[in-house]
């Protein structure tokens, strides 16, 4: 990523005392697609409306190219919101709407009708130029929404919940549209959802917020795959959390399933009496105790008859229910230690029509070093 | 066809002719009288008496009742535009402000309707009086010029006209303003708008039709509030509402009283149906007809 167009240092607000946003630093970059991702009440608005300028810090400053914008209204920044309703005006045609920006800057008449149309045309929403918004349908309206703002050429386009007045199919046919207009155009997108997977269909890096704090920020993957918390875990799809006590480190290069390795570090994991040999980025002193977690996606279920590898550490457990997904079964099974985890296998060539009938024995065990390993956060 | 649905079209018929009935009797039949009395002849032992005659009408023309009339309609301009003025600052500030105060701000609009509006303008009389509270209050501030003469004079009659009717311009203000969506404003800071552009473009459209409202309940009554100018004017006759209280009671010229009345009526008449016509164009254009 190259330069810096959204800077923020050190901001906190609070409102009536409360404390929403705290020490917040973030960098956003020329061309980025930067998701805020969070919980109703995480704060991810609020830092959207900080950017637009409806609010404004209690303390820390916020750059835009390099220049500080904390006090300068709305008015005079440069970056364009589309509001979660549209905020529409309803009493101005289509063309009205789009051409409101580029009149308030005074931009030559002539020049106005040819960006608005330019605009439409951009949305898809040519020959409505006369419409007014009620006779515009949700998903025409929220073109229109991001065509008065995009027609600014903004620094900065920022996106409140922008899709989540629209239905589903609609939404996931805008979420591509979103996409490939920000690359065909270069602009800054910051977005703010709280649908996950919205997030990491859409981002190039997601900026996950819980309680006015940055959980985690990176690439989708790597919140999918690595993430930092227990939270962010549980926020961003399914997680199983099987608790562990560490017995000790092995040796460097000791390899897990007889496969050789890489030399990495491992850790001797304890978990409900079953031993587990797992790679760790750090050292564990004995009796510790860690969270391994593991996607749905990643447990393996083998029925009775099924041969796994040998020497596989597995828990044995008990289907207790089965839902048929289309592309995967999802399958809620009981441990025999009481814990319950969640399964999701995809049916594929090799097993087109496989099942799991509730009450059936089953082995579980996951992917050797599919796990992310956690430690056991002091309750709050 | 059941008992119960039976007695209730025969509730129903019932009430609608009490209604109508109603209506004829204490709506429909004095206006036609009024219309009737004002094509009539003059008679001092009568009120009324043969023959028809246009005459009441061809009196309107005279230019001292167009004066009356021109006069009448200036003075309830500007208490209407005085009324805006205060009141919608005044709506804004309500409508915009957190619960508590905007429940208190509501109730000091609505309290004084509990007060009769004669009253009310005898209490403007007591503001205004050349040994009133206005003077006195200047003269405690070291003003050692002349009292002001501020009764009897059409300032007072506004003044008066203003203190009444204000809460007739609040009230449709505070609705349409407390229905503005804030996110609008919002939208078109972020595109750009100074505060005063912003008012220019979004929030004075969107808030005519209560503009429009207001400004008709108050221009209407302000031409008839007779009492009004009666005890803050003075004896001039400077609403329409004073000449047709002055034709039935003082000058006995009923046809003329009724005349004017008629033509009064019919001038709001054609007012409120302008006012109808373009809320109509309005509703359609925000789409919640």
């Amino acid at each position: 990523m190259s330069s810096v167009v959204v800077s923020l240092r050190g901001i906190a607000k609070s409102y009536a005392g409360k404390r929403v946003i705290h020490d917040l630093d973030l960098d956003i970059a020329q061309g980025e697609f930067l998701t805020l991702l969070g919980p109703s009440g995480c704060g991810k608005t609020t830092v959207l409306r900080l950017i637009a300028g409806f609010e404004s810090a209690d303390a820390g400053s916020l750059l835009i190219d390099g220049r500080d914008v904390s006090r300068l209204p709305p008015e005079q920044r440069q970056v364009n919101t589309v509001f979660q309703n549209y905020a529409l005006f309803p009493h101005m045609s289509v063309a009205q709407n789009v051409a409101f920006g580029l009149e308030m800057a005074r931009v030559p008449r002539a020049q106005i009708e040819a960006r608005v149309r330019e605009a439409l045309d951009t949305v898809q929403l040519a020959g409505l130029e006369q419409r007014k918004p009620h006779e515009l349908s949700g998903g025409q309206q929220q073109r229109v929404a991001l065509a008065r703002a995009l027609v600014n050429r903004p620094r900065v386009l920022l996106l409140d919940e922008s899709l989540s007045a629209l239905d589903y199919k609609l939404r996931k046919q805008m979420q591509g549209e979103l996409k490939s207009l920000q690359r065909r155009l270069g602009i800054t997108f910051v977005f703010v959802t709280h649908d996950q997977e919205e997030a990491l269909a859409m981002s190039d890096r997601v900026v996950l917020l819980n309680a006015g704090r940055i959980a985690q920020s990176g690439p989708p993957r790597e919140i999918y795959e690595r993430p930092a918390s227990l939270f962010v875990a549980r926020f961003v799809g399914e997680a199983n959390i099987f608790r562990g006590q560490v017995l000790g480190m092995a040796a460097a290069d000791t390899a897990a399933n007889g496969q050789p390795n890489g030399g990495a570090q491992r850790v001797r994991l304890q978990i409900s009496g079953v031993e587990f040999l797992l790679r760790s980025s750090t050292t564990h002193a004995a009796g510790e105790p860690l969270l391994a977690i593991v996607r749905p996606e990643d447990l393996r279920v083998y029925a009775p008859g099924e041969t796994m590898p040998a020497d596989q550490p597995h828990f044995p457990g008990r289907i207790v229910e089965r839902t048929y997904k289309g592309m995967t079964l999802d399958s809620v099974i009981e441990l025999d230690d009481g814990t319950r985890v969640i399964a999701s296998e995809f049916f594929d060539e090799d097993a087109p029509d496989f099942d799991h009938p509730v009450g059936e024995r089953v082995r579980v065990t996951w992917v050797p070093d599919w796990e992310t390993l956690l430690p056991v956060e002091p309750a709050p | 066809m059941t008992a119960a649905l039976r007695e209730n079209v025969v509730f129903r018929h019932t009430s609608i002719a009490l209604v109508s009935l109603w209506l004829v009797l204490f709506v429909l039949l004095p206006t036609l009288m009024v219309v009737g009395t004002s094509f009539l002849s003059r008679d001092d032992g009568h009120f009324v008496a043969m023959p028809f005659t246009t005459a009441a009408y061809a009196r309107l023309l005279d230019p001292l009742y167009a004066g009356v009339l021109g006069e009448s309609f200036l003075l309830a301009s500007i208490a209407t535009l005085l009324c805006l003025l205060v009141g919608y600052p005044y709506a804004w500030i309500t409508a915009r402000a957190a619960r508590p105060w905007r429940y208190l701000l509501l109730l000091l609009v609505i309290v004084p309707f509990w007060t009769n509006s004669l009253i009310r303008a005898y209490a403007v009389k007591l503001v205004l009086a050349t040994n009133g509270a206005l003077n006195s209050a200047l003269f405690a501030l070291g003003y050692s010029g002349e009292p002001l003469q501020l009764l009897y004079t059409p300032f007072a009659v506004i003044a008066g006209l203003v203190y009444v009717l204000l809460p007739f311009m609040i009230l449709p203000l505070y609705a349409v303003i407390e229905k503005l969506d804030g996110r609008l404003l919002e939208a078109a800071a972020d595109l750009g708008a100074s505060p005063l552009q912003r008012f220019w473009r979004v929030v004075l459209p969107l808030t005519l039709p209560g503009i429009i409202a207001g400004c008709l309940l108050v221009f209407l009554p302000a031409l008839g509030l007779f009492y009004v100018s009666d005890v803050l004017g003075g004896a001039r006759d400077l609403l329409v509402g004073n000449l047709v209280k002055s034709q039935f009671l003082v000058a006995r010229d009923w046809p003329f009283g009724a005349a004017v009345s008629l033509v009064l009526t019919l001038l709001m008449g054609l007012m409120l149906a302008a006012w109808a016509w373009s809320a109509r164009r309005a509703n359609q254009r925000l789409g919640d007809a």
